[in-house]
């Protein structure tokens, strides 16, 4: 009985030569949900426009977290684009412009082409971030998780964002809190968490 | 590398199952390569598809089929070894060129292709021709993507809507 797997054959025992006619299949939405998780965040955004399922499809939570988890760890990079300080002096902070761009931790997924900057732009502020206190990092990303982003952008305001359908979501404010008293409640800042 | 690994692999002798396209045609192929479908495993499983009765498959027409099977049994022996941990890198090295070149074919075979992995839950080929369509898809305009996925054109409304998506995302197709 030597590798017998080897030796199995198909046998059409009557082939009708029929080509398949499939120029207009209509893909069911699993397959399509299957096809879109493959693509990269950049094309995924296309898809939003294609036509307003897709757009429900792609911008569906599910969808969105599934396609994160598919795709090859990205390592974020922050710039500071411009601080400015404002002239009124009871005014503690600059406002900074942010930018963030991706690249790929792996060596051997860095797309098309051997230009000098692979890093694929991710988000640009659309508004600038106020910086909080030296002591705290200015409009931080927090953290990350199944491809949205936490950002701190207040005192005691965050936002995420979703930079695969550019949305942005605030979050509920919490209470104001003294930051600098010398007892708690302190926040200071949070991440996700799986429940 | 002469590993006889005779224990229990499904039956020893390889059994055969028929299965019967829609078209009729009648196609014999061990039961090895027919279970990497969870849908036929579970009929398998209970003993169908042997002797004279074949599993009808409605669904899929012969030319289609052909495709499958030619996958299921080029890919059932490192399946049969739960994931091939340990097949040798030249083994594997050998089956990805083989998925390569086997979605290298016309669109409209990918797309018969893909609903019959979907309707066979064949994971692995559903996921390998998803891949390619994803490729083909990849850096395209939204009016490209429906041409791809043969959409009827948009109507003047959703070319609107299309055309604020572009205005508002231009950046994203530099």
């Amino acid at each position: 009985m030597e590798n017998p797997s080897k030796k199995s054959k198909t046998q059409a025992t009557h082939r009708q030569g029929d080509e398949p006619v499939a120029a207009h299949v209509h893909l069911p939405e699993e397959i399509i949900t299957e096809i879109v998780t493959c693509l990269p965040g950049k094309s995924v955004l296309c898809f939003l426009a294609v036509s307003r399922a897709w757009h429900r499809i792609t911008t569906d939570p599910e969808f969105l977290a599934a396609h994160a988890r598919r795709r090859p760890l990205e390592v974020i990079l922050r710039t500071l684009v411009k601080s400015v300080r404002p002239r009124d002096d009871w005014v503690r902070y600059n406002t900074d412009d942010i930018a963030l761009a991706t690249v790929m931790v792996s060596g051997d997924a860095v797309g098309p082409g051997p230009g000098p900057n692979p890093a694929r732009r991710l988000v640009q502020y659309p508004y600038s971030i106020n910086r909080i206190a030296p002591a705290s990092p200015q409009g931080m990303m927090i953290d990350s998780c199944d491809g949205v982003l936490l950002f701190k952008i207040g005192r005691c305001t965050y936002v995420i964002f979703n930079p695969v359908t550019w949305q942005w979501a605030e979050l509920p404010r919490l209470p104001e809190i003294d930051t600098r008293a010398s007892s708690p409640p302190w926040t200071t800042k949070f991440g996700f968490y799986r429940h | 590398m002469a590993a006889p690994e005779s224990g229990d692999g499904n039956n020893g002798a390889a059994r055969m199952v028929t299965l019967i396209s829609s078209d009729n045609t009648r196609f014999e192929v061990e039961a090895a390569a027919a279970s990497l479908s969870q849908t036929l495993q579970l009929t398998i499983l209970d003993g169908g598809g042997g002797g004279g009765d074949g599993i009808p498959l409605p669904n899929v027409d012969s030319a289609t089929l052909s495709k499958v099977l030619e996958y299921c049994i080029k890919h059932a022996p490192a399946a049969a070894n739960g994931g091939a941990p340990n097949a040798t890198a030249v083994d594997r090295a050998e089956l990805e060129r083989f998925d390569n070149e086997f979605v290298n074919i016309d669109q409209s075979v990918l797309y018969s292709l893909i609903m019959a992995a979907h309707n066979l839950e064949i994971e692995g080929l559903q996921s390998l021709v998803a891949k390619k369509v994803a490729d083909m898809i990849k850096g395209k305009s939204p009016m490209e993507i429906r041409r791809t996925l043969g959409f009827p054109d948009p109507t003047p409304e959703e070319q609107a809507e299309m055309n604020a998506h572009m205005l508002e995302y231009g950046w994203a197709y530099e």
